[in-house]
């Protein structure tokens, strides 16, 4: 097919450049309630997208136009060439900054991941039986669990000559935990994201979480506004520095719709553990690891906040040639140095560690949202609380952050196990 | 007009329909192909692109009475006898995983053939024109302001061709959408501030229309944002928008009457059924037939015609939504709402048009009832707790309420949190206007997206603030 769309395309001379991004998947997927399969699916798909660009001059000044569009194994010749003819046009008409794709480079990669010595069903099989045996151990059971194993294929080639390809294997797991208590019922909900599984590290997640459900049911309603430091895990951390990520895009940049340049000060205090953030291309066991992105450019693990100062942005090629800025690619995770926290060192605090999700808006300096669960450290006890929402001033958070010294690895983020917010309002 | 592409396969999808009732009781195909296109001028670039929705394939869902089991591929071309095959050997499983199947009930349908196509305006439109219209709405959009740093305008249109064959239907549906966004960055005051506009109709001209009509709203709104103060925490009474309305019955409720949460023991509401969730001027609807929005098919993802389903009657909770697979696991009837992200993912229970119905008081009269409190706008996003029945709302900004009168006073942004049935059986007036909004996705936890949309009238309503 590939051969079939790149011999068409050569023969239109007004197609200056073109990629095809070619993405396929084999999945193997199961779904229980209660302990019962109820679905089993399979999927074996391969997705061709395909951009065409068009140079063109316009009182002697040098424009670039492009469309994308898909192309599926069930197109023939004549559904090839209308598509073309048709986005062909629509690249004509549209004048963006003239830029040149990448050149060429040949790559084969796989992203290193232990699914290659599991057969997806029986890994999928073997993921289940660990969740249901720990909770058959356990007060609290998983009411539902669906389980994703995937291979994927990433391919993309261009007019240049450019061909790279690499091999990627993930789980996603959604396992809801459950506590009943006569008529009473609560649950966590909880997502985990891998590709490398270890046996071990998952059966301690999932009993833990399933522990944590217990707590959620013992957990009291909460409105003491104490002003007590408060304690984010990974997932929240993760979003704490989203709206960041966001805005030191290159795309943010060029269509000048950024808060932060290059110099400014995220924070302006030494009474915290000062911010270094990194935008990376891979993390170990992480699904979104990646060798390089949609338009085949290497990703750059680039420094994005330096000692609390913003250092450098990030993006695609296109963008990186606009601004006449560094290569790096669009970078998909991020890497949070550690800092001197050690949690022996607090009386009293509050661990988040369920919420509906962490809400931050950088240009209204806030950072909220509703806790379903947290744990209330306080005269050497721990009590489970729940039903309150935390807000406050992002600023001033930042410039009063700690980080953990201990780093751990999550979705798509790898950093500091904790990070500590001190100006945090409990309502 | 209907797939061409699926028009040549529906033969096929019977045949293999035929072929795989061999080896299961009960078994469909569903075919889909979704064009999505993604128009938009920023203040320095133009881009065309595909979107999200797009997709081009098939699944093959079956039963053998026990579990239901799915098969997702590209295409159904070639000898259909092997392609059979093949499925059902994919589809093997170990005596171990077989041994804990569920049992479920036969599915029940009654036999239909029949085509369903809503008209549109898309064939009146070629992209370059679209872009030209919206470089037009760009230019008074910039003009409006020097304060405005940087623009954009899009149109995501949609263009939606299904087919499902089953033991006893060949149905198939061709609908459109559009959804038109206006989203400036405007500075002034020392702060940077973001406003969007929606417009949305299953027609182009319709939103090209009413876009440029949203402008001069989005300037004010823009100038106020800039002067927003962060909001004092506190329990406030509240009227809400249209859209806020839509974000209550969305993620507060609505999440909670997927009946696939109610196999799982998940859902809260399971336990009210034909009990009050909600104060007696209350009622909320769902379904495909229920409103005219984004997500008004004429079928859902496992051949049920779209229904209009009554979830809240004065007050009082009397049924849920529920997708073909649910029901024969709780044996009740399929509502309409089996959806799938794409032929890649499974099926599940989901909203499609969900909605508050209008009341009998005028705006004003709610307004002038708030002593201290304050009016929400616009969604910005929320998230479900269907078994605890929490709520997290977030609105992008409020304005003050004082003494009956609306204020200057901009507070952003807003966050409403507490419990799902304080909120509704706090609702003491709503307006007589209604309004949906077809601009919304859904996930469930977080993935499976599927286009909704959401409204209703406006609320007065008691709520936490944050």
């Amino acid at each position: 097919m590939i051969d079939l769309i790149t011999k068409i395309l050569k023969e239109y001379n007004e197609v200056s450049a073109y990629k095809i991004n070619i993405n396929s998947e084999k999945s193997c997927q199961l779904f229980y309630v209660h302990e019962k399969l109820e679905t089993v699916r399979k999927t074996d798909t391969k997705n061709y997208s395909v951009t065409i660009y068009n140079k063109h001059q316009i009182d002697n000044k040098n424009y670039i136009g492009d469309a994308s569009f898909s192309i599926y194994k069930s197109d023939t010749v004549d559904n090839i060439k209308e598509k073309i003819n048709l986005y062909l046009e629509i690249a004509k008409s549209i004048n963006n900054k003239n830029f040149d794709i990448n050149k060429k480079i040949e790559s084969k990669d796989s992203i290193s991941s232990n699914f290659v010595n599991y057969d997806p069903l029986e890994l999928a099989e073997l993921i289940s039986d660990i969740s249901f045996d720990e909770s058959n151990k356990s007060e609290s059971k998983i009411n539902a669990l669906e389980i994703f194993i995937s291979k994927y294929k990433e391919r993309i080639i261009n007019s240049n000559g450019l061909d790279r390809e690499v091999i990627k294997y993930g789980a996603m797991v959604e396992a809801i935990p459950t506590y009943d208590y006569n008529d009473d019922s609560v649950e966590l909900y909880e997502q985990y994201n891998f590709n490398n599984f270890d046996e071990n590290i998952f059966r301690k997640e999932i009993s833990g979480k399933l522990k944590e459900v217990e707590l959620r049911y013992n957990a009291k309603k909460f409105n003491d506004n104490l002003g007590l430091p408060v304690l984010l895990r990974p997932h929240e951390i993760e979003s704490l520095f989203s709206d960041y990520f966001y805005d030191l895009n290159y795309a943010s940049k060029y269509s000048k719709s950024n808060i932060f340049n290059i110099g400014d000060k995220i924070q302006d205090s030494s009474d915290c553990d000062l911010i270094n953030l990194k935008a990376v291309g891979q993390i170990k066991g992480s699904v979104n690891s990646n060798i390089f992105d949609k338009d085949g450019t290497t990703l750059v693990d680039t420094i994005l906040i330096e000692n609390g100062v913003v250092k450098n942005n990030f993006g695609s090629h296109q963008m990186a040639s606009y601004l006449n800025a560094k290569e790096t690619g669009n970078l998909n995770c991020a890497l949070l140095e550690p800092g001197t926290l050690d949690i022996k060192e607090l009386n009293e605090y509050i661990e988040i560690v369920s919420m509906s999700g962490l809400q931050t808006d950088v240009r209204n300096d806030y950072i909220g949202g509703e806790v379903r669960l947290a744990i209330l450290y306080k005269d050497g006890k721990e009590y489970p609380i729940t039903g309150f929402s935390i807000s406050g001033s992002l600023k001033e958070n930042l410039n009063l952050i700690r980080f953990t010294k201990e780093i751990v690895s999550s979705d798509r983020y790898e950093g500091p196990n904790f990070v500590m917010l001190k100006k945090i309002n409990i309502i | 007009m209907f797939s061409p592409f699926l028009n040549s396969r529906k033969q096929n999808a019977i045949s293999l329909v035929n072929e795989l009732k061999k080896s299961f009781k009960y078994v469909s195909v569903l075919g889909t192909d979704v064009k999505g296109k993604y128009i938009v001028k920023t203040n320095n670039m133009v881009r065309v692109a595909e979107t999200f929705s797009n997709e081009c394939g098939f699944v093959i869902k079956a039963t053998n009475g026990k579990a239901f089991f799915e098969y997702s591929l590209d295409d159904i071309s070639g000898d259909i006898t092997n392609l059979a095959s093949k499925i059902v050997n994919e589809l093997k499983l170990s005596y171990k995983l077989e041994c804990q199947m569920i049992d479920s009930l036969d599915v029940e349908e009654e036999k239909l053939v029949k085509s369903f196509v809503r008209e549109s305006d898309f064939d009146k439109y070629s992209d370059s024109n679209i872009l030209k219209e919206i470089v037009k709405i760009n230019d008074v959009l910039k003009s409006k302001s020097d304060k405005i740093k940087a623009y954009q305008t899009s149109i995501n249109k949609l263009d939606v061709s299904k087919m499902f064959v089953s033991n006893n239907k060949v149905l198939d549906q061709n609908y459109t959408w559009v959804n038109g966004t206006i989203v400036a960055f405007y500075f002034d005051n020392g702060k940077f501030v973001q406003g969007f506009e929606h417009a949305y109709s299953n027609n182009i001209k319709d939103v090209l229309d009413s876009l440029p009509t949203k402008i001069d709203s989005l300037m004010h709104r823009l100038d106020r944002l800039t002067l927003a103060t962060p909001i004092k925490p506190g329990v406030y009474d509240v009227i809400t928008d249209a859209s806020i309305t839509g974000l209550i019955a969305h993620e507060a409720f609505g999440h909670g009457v997927e009946m696939d949460q109610f196999v799982k023991d998940r859902a809260l509401a399971k336990k009210y059924m034909n009990k009050y969730v909600a104060s007696k001027i209350t009622n909320m609807k769902d379904g495909a037939a229920s409103g005219f929005s984004t997500a008004s098919y004429f079928f859902d993802d496992d051949g049920v015609l779209a229904t209009d389903t009554q979830i809240i009657k004065d007050g009082i909770l009397v049924s849920g939504i529920c997708d073909l697979t649910s029901s024969r696991e709780l044996n009740v009837m399929p509502t309409s709402n089996g959806r799938r992200e794409s032929y890649k993912r499974k099926s599940y229970t989901r909203m499609t048009n969900t909605f508050i119905e209008a009341g009998n008081d005028k705006l004003d009269d709610m307004i002038k009832s708030i002593k201290h409190g304050y009016f929400l706008f616009q969604t910005n996003n929320g998230m479900e707790d269907p078994k605890n029945w929490q709520i997290q709302c977030t609105a992008e900004y409020g304005i003050e309420i004082v003494d009956g009168k609306l204020t200057d006073n901009y507070v952003s942004p807003v966050v409403m949190s507490g419990n799902v049935l304080d909120l509704l059986k706090s609702i003491t007036m709503i307006s007589d206007e209604f309004e949906i909004e077809g601009a919304g996705s859904c996930g469930k936890g977080y993935k499976e997206w599927v286009r909704v949309s959401s409204g209703g009238p406006n609320l007065k309503a008691r709520v936490k603030l944050s």
